[in-house]
């Protein structure tokens, strides 16, 4: 019992990890960013690729 | 108050202030343009939240990060100003103060850095200032918090009215221009003063002029028309043909700084800057300061592995492999965990991600160096010693920084790249970001140098460095060809005085940086581990009694041929490339699965059995090279907003990281290797 629970958690929680991780990567910018508490651009809308000032 | 806005020149210790007085914490470093898009926190004693802008040195932008600001200036209409002034370099500062304090709202100003001002036997009258300012003075030393308790209480007492008394005299033609205009825009902006806004049309300034509402409300050509008259009556009246109007109100308002500040400063102990004079001498010297800086970059790899990031890691890797995997094999033993359970936690699990944390110590290391190097005010000196030769190449200087925030993390480096305003220039700069080698491939350098070039790690890793560095520079040059357009960027880098940065924040950074990686190890790098692990299990045949039969071994293998001419034709590397693609990291937890062994020396021994330092030092350009990982192709996605140019960034990353290696390990055995 304890084994399936231990094998259980372990698989859940890599399955949500990633899941979690390539869903992040998908939003890109700050989502998947590994110091996105800490950069410098703190995730204000992406410019427009045409955008010129 | 309700909302305040934190707006200064650059480099004057905004993020600084805004971390003490709210509680977030944000990137800071002592070098221009750390700060690219506002930031909105909540104050400590949650009376409001305060917003942190980029450094401007006027309302008028000269690039997109600067425009930033002007542009919250216009729509947000905060209810109160916190002008953060460079203490030692008041004259300077007082430019965009005296735009700000014509912007009609409260306006309080923060006398930072007032350390750095006595140090250079500057005395400062605050008293007399706030009076001449008609605004509160409030000193600080933002470093290490001193004011900041003084200015939230002056915060929480500022009033509307505050300096409304505040004016400069444009002289008769301007001001009755300024009327002029004041009485067309009324009523544009409710919220904004209409002498601010006419000032700010006078100056042409492109924010207001091209906003929605001044368009909308169709001035523009009756305002153009008040422009260009005032203009012809100050060149009939000055006796000038080409003065501008620009020109005159800027004139205009630095006599009244130089009036100030001589009112103002006692100037007579100021001591010249000679300790940053000096180090500059050395540190940025047009011949010398190139190979200094690689002098240093050595020394830094020396301390990050041989000196000290090795013993540490060792520490590390024994308890990982002992107490920890002893713990957790009684632990299983206890429960009666299965034979399948065991080896996923023995060896997936601690395997894949104590693999991993095991390098821990250079990580942070090479973190706690860079941060340093930012807060002394080395970082700046950097930026212009490549600039020229970025210049060569037909990048802008201002895509030193994404690279060099690149050597962290690749995504916040592509990010970065949106300080350059030109599109083209921009996609370039993101398209190369994925060059320099980040933090995540530091780990496959240590374990594979480790093994092979134990006596010259530092070279190696240096070298690999130095490699990405150069491929960045002549790719530049060969891409610029195709889609650089001739417009470019404007590069402006302010050169700090150098300073001993202080421990706390030297901590504080260096962990902000680094966390990311434990967090990922934790989440991220566990999940590929444990998938990783069950691939190697389990085969197309059922359970694989031999790794070679197992479903890694066979999507590893079809790498396996292409990869044959460059040194590392194995399964077993094909497989850590393949899985290294979600992060650079797991190229190690890969092989630390494969080769399940018990501990880093074992690895150490399969790798060194397996591998030739030839084919080792090939395989490590090769992932230095090659695709970027998962979450920078997101983020390329999402900057580029286009697919063609993603694919083609790991397209050209794929054949660049194939070409050097083969290069590397044909050469190699060509010359005997």
């Amino acid at each position: 019992m304890a084994d399936i629970l231990i094998a259980g958690t372990v698989f859940v929680l890599a399955a949500i990890a990633l899941y979690r991780g390539v869903r992040k990567s998908r939003k890109g910018v700050c989502a998947s960013c590994a110091q996105n508490k800490s950069c410098a651009m703190a995730c204000a809308e992406p410019p427009s690729p045409s955008s010129k000032k | 108050m309700s909302d305040a806005v934190l707006v200064g020149n650059p480099n004057t210790g905004k993020t600084s202030l805004f971390n003490t007085l709210t509680s977030s914490y944000e990137y800071v470093g002592n070098w221009s343009g750390v700060t690219v898009e506002k930031k909105v926190g909540r104050l400590k004693d949650k009376s409001g939240i305060l917003t942190d802008l980029p450094g401007i040195y006027s309302l008028h932008p000269l690039s997109r990060d600067e425009g930033v600001a002007s542009e919250f200036l216009l729509t947000d209409s905060p209810s109160l100003l916190i002008n953060i002034v460079d203490a030692s370099q008041l004259e300077r500062n007082l430019y965009l103060t005296l735009q700000l304090l014509e912007y009609g709202k409260p306006v309080i100003i923060g006398l930072n850095m007032m350390d750095v001002a006595e140090s250079r036997g500057l005395a400062i009258d605050t008293s007399r200032l706030a009076a001449r300012l008609q605004s509160k003075v409030v000193p600080l030393i933002a470093r290490t918090g001193a004011g900041s308790k003084e200015l939230l209480l002056a915060m929480s007492r500022a009033e509307a009215r505050d300096n409304a008394g505040f004016r400069v005299d444009y002289g008769e033609v301007v001001e009755k221009a300024i009327e002029l205009i004041s009485r067309e825009v009324n009523g544009l902006f409710p919220s904004l003063s209409p002498r601010w806004l006419s000032l700010q049309i006078l100056e042409n300034n492109p924010v207001v002029m091209e906003s929605s509402p001044f368009l909308e409300a169709g001035v523009r050509s009756t305002v153009s028309k008040i422009r260009d008259q005032t203009e012809q009556q100050l060149r009939s009246l000055t006796g000038t043909d080409n003065s501008s109007l620009q020109e005159y109100i800027r004139s205009v308002r630095t006599t009244l700084i130089q009036q100030i500040c001589r009112e103002t400063v006692d100037f007579s102990q100021s001591k010249p800057h000679t300790l940053t004079e000096k180090l500059d001498k050395i540190a940025a010297h047009p011949v010398w300061g190139v190979p200094l800086f690689l002098l240093l970059m050595y020394l830094t790899f020396q301390l990050t592995f041989d000196w000290l990031g090795n013993p540490l890691s060792d520490i590390l890797e024994g308890f990982i492999s002992g107490p920890v995997s002893s713990l957790a094999i009684q632990v299983l033993g206890a429960v009666g965990a299965s034979d399948f359970t065991r080896a996923l936690i023995i060896d997936g699990v601690i395997g894949g991600v104590g693999g991993v944390l095991v390098f821990i110590p250079q990580i942070f290391i090479m973190f706690l160096i860079i941060s340093f190097i930012e807060d002394s005010g080395y970082m700046a000196r950097i930026t212009i010693m490549m600039d020229k030769l970025m210049e060569m190449v037909g990048l802008n200087g201002k895509a030193l920084i994404p690279f060099i925030i690149g050597f962290g993390c690749n995504v916040p480096a592509v990010m970065a790249s949106r300080s350059l305003e030109q599109p083209k220039e921009r996609l370039l700069t993101m398209l190369l970001t994925p060059l320099m080698s980040c933090s995540a491939r530091l780990p496959v350098y240590a374990l594979f140098a480790g093994v092979f070039f134990a006596k010259s790690q530092a070279l190696v890793v240096l070298s690999l460095y130095v490699l990405g560095i150069v491929l960045a520079l002549l790719l530049a040059k060969l891409f610029s060809r195709f889609i650089f357009s001739g417009e470019k960027s404007f590069f402006m880098v302010e050169l700090p005085p150098y300073r001993w940065p202080q421990a706390v924040t030297l901590f504080r950074s260096t962990w902000e940086k680094g966390k990311g990686f434990l967090r990922k190890a934790g989440t991220f790098i566990l999940g590929g581990s444990v998938l990783i692990w069950l691939m190697t299990y389990l085969g197309p045949g059922g359970i694989a009694s031999d790794m070679d039969d197992s479903y890694l071994a066979a999507v590893g293998g079809l790498l396996a041929g292409i990869l044959e001419p460059l040194g590392f034709g194995t399964w077993q590397s094909g497989a850590a490339l393949i899985t290294g693609f979600m992060a650079k990291e797991v190229v190690v937890s890969t092989m630390n699965i494969i080769y399940h062994v018990p501990d880093l020396a074992g690895l150490q021994g399969q790798i060194a059995g397996a591998f030739t330092p030839l084919q080792a030092y090939s395989f490590m350009a090769f992932v230095l090279l090659y695709t970027p990982c998962l979450a920078t192709v997101g983020v390329l996605r999402k900057e580029t907003a286009s697919w063609k140019w993603t694919l083609f960034s790991i397209v050209y990353s794929l054949t660049l990281a194939y070409l050097v290696a083969l290069i590397i390990y044909q050469g190699g055995i060509w010359l005997g290797l």
